[in-house]
């Protein structure tokens, strides 16, 4: 059988759809159907497999292994395959690709923080996909443009692009697209400090979630509402109840669908979040049960970024409960966790600009602000030195990482490794404990953590 | 479980009993010949929580190899931790395997290695199997004219997706909008709130 004929058969069958991209990604198909002399011998007829098919199904198969690979944080190989795509459509034009090749390169830019390259790739598919005029590819680039503006921190726009997303994707076979609008909907109002708008968003949002198929993007989705649920409860008292009520049902439907799925990693996170809902209502035992499930699935899933969030928030929950040295303890660990992570705590994640402050600065801010407090229970000079010295090394880091977040350069750190050398125990003289408490509360008071 | 020649568990393979609270059951594996964990296989008995005590691991082969990253383990975490008791004549163990019986709150297990061979990998070293191409791994240096530099292996560029990060749209949709061909970009196609007139231009 020739390749053509082959390819033909392949595209007509069931086993065939699956099959066909796999190949079409490996190159297989083009390199044969070179050997072939396809258009030559054969002139296809409207029945046939199309030339033109077989970009368009490559493109997509790009495109899929793209968007894996942007998930799971592997940014250069995602460019590297829009990059083929995107040479790929300059042969062969087609506008609702195009914006999807140009949605994920903004997202690309996004994880890396490029805001400038993000926003021009993310209007620019917005653009293509609306001249094609195909609902679900608009919803998309307005989803990617919505994202942008977010980190931007260009709040009211962000949402106006979610809400036509989610309009659009209404009219699509699609209910995790529509989901996924309406769940950043949510995050617009909450980042705007408007919650009370999100409220029915948040409740389409989670219903829509309800009718996507079993996947493993659905536990990751209802993951998302079930936090979603614990942050609005906060922000909206009279709401709380429901709100908390939701959260639970939706984080414990989440973490069957991961058993179900065998999804270690959503399994820790569904556990995890679920803990942060029990410390909100202040159940601190149950809430520490979980946290340490959360970090077993953590540990199965080698998801160091996982474990550090869930030691930080069992440390507060020990920290809630009196247990000073456990919680120090658990916070040591989380941050020693961070640090085989660093480069890509340089990041951050997706949208959020401020997402260091809320997450990798608190974790050392908790640390910083436990430690002073024990030492100023103590009334041994040398212990109360000791601790002070661990406190400044910690704000040292906490600093150095700032930095690094924000020059988004790894260097700072190497830079900071080569000057520490100097004595920290000439820098902490008699006197020096009030001045430092008196420094970090400042920071903490700046900051806004609690 | 009873072999008669050898047992070999590779590529990740795993033979694990787990619990969340309760005692982890045991794991007994008689064979005769060659007991072989290659490439992160694993024996564990595990206990996630509470006060269970980890499952006790006997193994009783001629041979016992641990190469590439396998691992023995009997952890609990409140309860004891489980024992492991290993009879060979041949223990051979790859630096980075490894046998472990622990407890992050409670008394660790007892790991028993009976094998007149036990150190006969300590001065053994695994070479690697492929090397790092460094040109990729150096696309991006320190800023120019810092007199500082140094090579970062990365476990992600850019974290992995998180439940609380902003969703992106699912792939897959131009099946999506299989259905909606001819579809045009109107007021009453989408709904109110959204103005379309002057974006449709015909060349799509």
């Amino acid at each position: 059988m020739s390749t053509r004929a082959f390819v033909t058969a392949m595209a007509r069958t069931g086993a065939g759809r699956v099959l066909l991209p796999l190949l079409l990604l490996s190159g297989f198909v083009e390199t044969s159907l070179a050997q072939d002399d396809f258009q030559a011998r054969s002139p296809p007829t409207s029945a046939s497999f199309h030339p033109q098919d077989v970009t368009s199904a490559r493109i997509d198969s790009l495109l899929q292994t793209a968007a894996q690979h942007q998930a799971r944080g592997r940014v250069s190989e995602a460019f590297a395959l829009l990059r083929q795509a995107q040479a790929l459509l300059e042969r062969s034009p087609d506008k609702a690709r195009s914006a999807l090749v140009l949605g994920r390169i903004s997202d690309g830019y996004l994880l890396e923080r490029r805001l400038e390259e993000a926003s021009r790739a993310a209007e620019e598919g917005v653009a293509l996909a609306r001249k094609a005029t195909m609902p679900a590819v608009l919803a998309a680039a307005l989803n990617h443009l919505g994202n942008v503006r977010m980190a931007e921190e260009r709040y009211p726009e962000a949402i106006e692009a979610y809400r036509e997303g989610s309009a659009l994707a209404e009219r699509s076979a699609d209910p995790e697209l529509t989901a996924s609008l309406l769940t950043n909907v949510v995050h617009g109002h909450l980042a705007h400090a408007t919650p009370e708008q999100a409220l029915p968003a948040f409740k389409d949002a989670l219903a829509k979630m309800h009718s996507v198929s079993l996947t493993p993007s659905k536990s990751l989705g209802l993951i998302g509402l079930g936090h979603l649920a614990q942050r609005l409860a906060l922000a909206l008292p009279e709401e709380r109840n429901a709100l908390i009520q939701s959260g639970y049902q939706t984080l414990t439907q989440a973490r069957a669908l991961a058993e179900a799925t065998g999804d270690v990693r959503a399994k820790a996170d569904a556990a995890g979040y679920m803990g942060e809902l029990y410390a909100t209502e202040m159940r601190y035992p149950e809430a520490e049960r979980l946290f340490h499930q959360a970090l077993f699935f953590a540990a199965q899933a080698d998801a160091p970024e996982v474990s550090a969030r869930w030691r930080w928030q069992l440390g507060r929950v020990l920290e809630a409960q009196e247990r000073i040295e456990e919680a120090a303890g658990s916070y040591r660990k989380a941050l020693e966790q961070l640090a085989s992570i660093r480069s890509a705590l340089v990041f951050g994640q997706r949208g959020y600009p401020r997402a260091f402050r809320a997450t990798v600065g608190a974790m050392y801010l908790d640390l910083a602000a436990l430690l002073l407090q024990q030492a100023s229970d103590t009334s041994v000079p040398v212990e109360r030195n000791a601790i002070l010295r661990e406190v400044w090394d910690v704000m040292e880091r906490f600093r150095a990482a700032e930095l690094q977040s924000y020059f988004l350069d790894e260097c700072v750190t190497a830079l900071r490794e080569r000057t520490r050398a100097m004595d920290i125990d000439k820098l902490i003289g008699p006197g020096t404990a009030t001045l430092q408490l008196h420094k970090f509360c400042c920071v903490v008071a700046e900051k806004g953590v609690d | 479980m009873i072999a008669n020649d050898s047992l070999r568990i590779e590529n990740q393979g795993t033979i694990s009993v787990e619990t969340v609270f309760a005692d982890a059951g045991d794991i007994d594996i008689h064979v005769n010949e060659l007991l072989l964990l290659r490439n992160n296989a694993s024996i564990t008995t595990s206990v996630a929580d509470g006060a269970g005590s980890g499952g006790n691991i006997r193994i009783d082969p001629v041979f016992t190899i641990l190469d590439s990253g396998s691992r023995i383990v009997a952890q609990a975490r409140e309860g004891a931790g489980g024992n492991i008791h290993i009879v060979s004549d041949f223990f051979f163990a790859s630096p980075d395997s490894l046998v472990s019986a622990s407890s992050e709150l409670g008394i660790d297990g007892v790991v028993e290695i009976e094998s007149p061979d036990t150190d006969l990998n300590a001065g053994l070293i695994e070479l690697p199997g492929d090397f790092f191409d460094v040109a990729t791994l150096l696309t991006q240096g320190c800023a120019p004219g810092a007199s500082l530099s140094r090579l970062v292996v990365r476990k992600y560029e850019v974290l992995p997706d998180s439940p609380a990060a902003l969703r992106v749209p699912p792939s897959g949709l131009l099946s999506a909008d299989a259905q909606n061909e001819g579809f045009a970009l109107t007021r009453e196609s989408v709904g109110p709130g959204f103005e379309y007139s002057s974006v449709c231009d015909g060349d799509g």
